[in-house]
């Protein structure tokens, strides 16, 4: 288990992201598991994933491939650990093995609500954090939730609803981001259904349409600056593989004596990139380049 | 009066029996069906009549002639060959008989028939071995399934020709009693053979092809270490002259030596092919490299009476296939079924055969029918034409294809460059490898024998591999089999780099070595 930390206001480590909250500002932050995440936290490097607890399977299923492709982008994903939307989201990032934040309304000693157990243990489990601005041992009454919205809005550059109904609490999160200046983005869901009517109704006052992780980095960051991100953290030997296939040497043994890479590492790196559709096989069997689109 | 010839069945052999004008005799022999021998009883009637010798039982020629052989023998040896009505009768009748190994239970039975030798332990002892016309005996097929057969049907012991005798002690359970000689049968009978002492096998890893002189290869070598570690079958695309068969020769000589039990199987199946192992050699594993033009009955097995072919000659070896796509449509298709049933079941009139065939397919093939390969200039194929000759690959063997690896020439530089590893240090690889299979199986299979479904609880995935497993499934579009054997190699890559758990790195070199799907 975790031991508990804080960080008040004013102090070295509190994040600056949340003084735009102004006079909302919490007076300190209580929380477990990894605090260095969490002094860390950035805007441009965070976004708050939210949606409706009662969720259909298609908005599940997006949640967690959005969240799962910004956390491999390098992005930290924040939500509220419900049920629905928010524990898909943090699932994303937990198929990754990697970090997500967790914000409550209660203390942030156990997971609330407790039929989420597991992932509050996973995130902890996976060097992530759970965060409040209630201290140990706070029940979290339902009056706690608008303004633990709040503070998701403020940490994240920009929030995403997935799927909302009209009177959804994840409709605050976007309200109050909209009103810090951050960015909202929206996924559209099917029209006439009840539990998507609130999504669809921010894509219709002018929220981002977000379709996937490139939507939202592009919004974020402004369009390109992504992809150049992902180029900056490529695998060592990245570079010389492609110099090796541009100038035409389709084979491993070729590759690999031009590349230096021994051949389990080569090919590891030649399998990665053929998921991330880099690179590809001809008719004849060469490993090619291929052309992006 | 007449008293009535008792009648002989089965097994039951008793000695001699007078009447007026009829002896009957009996002696125990075999006859090999398939890799399996099957107990004939050999009995004799000697009447009173004109000089004949008529042998019945669906002999065959080799049978049929043993008269000549017989009658030279017993003459040789100083006996006489009895100049009445003889009958041989070969029970039971409608099992086929073949091969000249019944000569001895012949001779000894009409000997006993005819009062020159005494019955004694002949009783319950089966006896096989050719004879020569100078008396003398000579090896015999299949020896050590015959010791087999007679220790499961509870003999106490065989006398089998002295040449085969080291074979035939391989069995356990029973005494085998060399017999060099026709006379020896009287020392068989009166119980002073001498029994010869248990074969044992030793075994040892096959020397051949340098690995280490595969050089500017790595990636190959790497595969070649993964097929020998968990005995996965590869599939080797190049053109000529890149050094195919060389991998496969040197494939031979890193997989790990065989177990005891496999060395006994590789000892049956050597004796029942008529070359059988010399025990004083250590036994290597099999390495069978038929030519493409090979007939299906003589790659598969059968003929009449069945033989083994070069499947089960490969038996717990290697077979290597050069030139895959050059075989013929039947000799592909009619490997589809032994290879998944590690079986050939050979029908006959008389009931079927079966032989095993558990071998580790290796593959050669070049990128399309000229030879050259897209990326050389010279490859003057169209698209579609490479597209044909590739989709020749029959189905069943691409699902025994675990890894695939294209190969290009060689450069000149890294043909010049220092020589690899050599065999003892990956072989120490590839047999440490294995015993963490060993220790893992408690039938002790081999990676790639492991039944669909089995492989992933086997494998242990860690969830970064499961993970990359998902998606890779996704975006490369793995088919079900494929996804097995992608488990399956990334098992055998893990056991070589002795972790409990299959990696994500394991798990990505095994997806480079997936086949890919015939454009």
């Amino acid at each position: 288990m975790s031991a508990a930390w804080s960080l008040p206001r004013g102090g070295s480590g509190f994040p600056a992201s949340l003084e735009d909250l102004g006079a909302e500002c919490p007076a300190a932050i209580y929380g477990r598991g990894s605090q260095a995440l969490v002094e860390g936290l950035a805007p441009d490097g965070c976004v708050a994933i939210v949606g409706g607890r009662r969720a259909t399977p298609y908005a599940l299923d997006v949640a967690r491939t959005i969240a799962a492709e910004l956390t491999d982008a390098g992005m930290t994903v924040i939500s509220g650990m419900a049920f629905g939307v928010d524990g898909s989201a943090h699932r994303g990032a937990i198929d990754l093995r990697a970090p997500t934040v967790a914000v409550l309304a209660g203390g942030p000693e156990r997971p609330s609500p407790l039929g989420q157990r597991q992932i509050y243990r996973a995130i902890l489990a996976n060097e992530g954090a759970v965060i409040s601005e209630n201290a140990e041992g706070t029940e979290p009454f339902a009056h706690l939730f608008p303004a633990r919205n709040r503070i998701m809005a403020a940490l994240a550059g920009m929030t995403v609803v997935v799927e909302a109904a009209s009177r959804s609490g994840s409709l605050i999160t976007a309200r109050q981001a909209a009103a810090l200046g951050r960015e909202v983005g929206a996924v559209p869901g099917q029209v006439g259904v009840a539990r998507s009517a609130g999504s669809n109704a921010l894509l219709a006052d002018g929220a981002c349409v977000v379709r996937d992780a490139t939507d939202v980095l592009d919004a974020m960051l402004g369009p390109g600056v992504a992809v150049r991100r992902q180029a900056e953290t490529l695998e060592p030997g990245t570079e010389s593989l492609i110099e090796a296939l541009e100038d035409g040497i389709g084979d491993l043994d070729g590759l690999a004596i031009a590349t230096g890479l021994e051949p389990p590492a080569l090919a590891s790196l030649l399998t990665r990139m053929e998921v991330t559709g880099r690179v590809a096989l001809t008719p004849g069997g060469c490993y090619a380049l291929c052309r992006r689109g | 009066m007449l008293a009535h010839p008792r009648h002989v069945s089965g097994l039951i052999c008793e000695a001699r029996l007078h009447s007026f004008d009829c002896v009957l005799a009996a002696a125990m022999t075999f006859t090999l069906h398939g890799i399996e021998a099957r107990p004939v009883s050999v009995e004799v009637d000697v009447a009173q009549g004109l000089p004949s010798f008529q042998l019945v039982g669906l002999a065959d020629t080799a049978v049929r002639e043993s008269r000549e052989r017989v009658r030279a023998a017993l003459s040789n040896s100083g006996y006489d060959f009895p100049q009445k009505r003889i009958t041989v009768s070969l029970a039971p009748a409608n099992l086929r008989k073949s091969g000249p190994a019944l000569d001895l239970a012949i001779a000894a039975a009409l000997l006993i028939a005819s009062d020159q030798l005494a019955a004694g332990a002949l009783d319950r002892v089966p006896i096989a071995g050719e004879l020569g016309l100078d008396g003398c005996l000579r090896p015999v097929a299949g020896a050590l399934a015959m010791a087999e057969a007679a220790a499961r049907a509870g003999h106490p012991a065989i006398g089998v020709a002295s040449a085969s005798s080291d074979e035939a002690a391989l069995a356990e359970g029973i005494e085998v009693l060399p017999v060099a000689r026709l006379r020896d049968l009287e020392a068989l009978s009166a119980g002073t053979l001498r029994p010869a002492g248990r074969t044992v096998l030793c075994t040892e890893a096959r020397n051949g092809a340098d690995i280490a002189k595969l050089r500017g290869q790595p990636g190959l070598r790497r595969a070649i270490e993964i097929a020998a570690a968990g005995r996965h079958g590869l599939l080797i695309t190049g053109p000529a002259g890149s050094g195919k068969s060389m991998a496969a020769r040197a494939l031979a000589t890193i997989i790990p030596a065989l177990e005891p039990g496999e060395a006994l199987e590789v000892a049956r199946v050597a004796g029942v092919t008529g070359h059988p192992i010399d025990p004083a050699l250590p036994v290597l594993r099999p390495y069978r490299a038929p030519h493409h033009s090979i007939s299906a009955p003589a790659l598969i097995g059968g003929g009449s009476p069945p033989r083994a072919g070069e499947l089960t000659k490969a038996h717990r070896g290697l077979l290597f296939l050069d030139e895959l796509a050059e075989f013929t449509r039947p000799a592909l298709e009619g490997m589809r079924e032994p290879i998944e049933e590690g079986r050939v079941r050979v029908a006959r009139v008389g009931g079927s055969v079966e032989f095993p065939c558990s071998f580790q397919l290796v593959a050669a093939t070049n990128p399309c029918p000229c030879g050259y390969g897209e990326s050389s200039p010279r490859c003057s194929c169209s698209p579609a034409r490479v597209a044909g000759y590739r989709s020749r690959l029959s189905g069943a063997l691409a699902d025994r294809i675990d890894l695939a690896v294209l190969v290009a020439q060689p450069e000149a530089r890294a043909l010049a460059g220092p020589d690899g590893e050599g065999a003892a240090e990956i072989l120490a690889r590839t047999a440490a490898a294995r015993d963490r299979q060993l220790e893992r199986d408690p039938e002790g299979r081999w990676n790639a024998d492991l039944a669909p479904g089995e492989a992933r609880g086997v494998a242990k995935l860690s969830d970064r591999a499961e993970a990359e497993l998902k998606a890779a499934h996704t975006s490369l579009g793995l088919s079900g089999r494929a996804h097995e054997r992608v488990i399956r190699v990334a098992r055998t890559i893990a056991d070589l780099a002795g972790t409990e758990r299959v990696g994500v790195d394991h798990l990505t070199e095994a997806l480079s070595f997936r086949a890919r799907p015939r454009q």
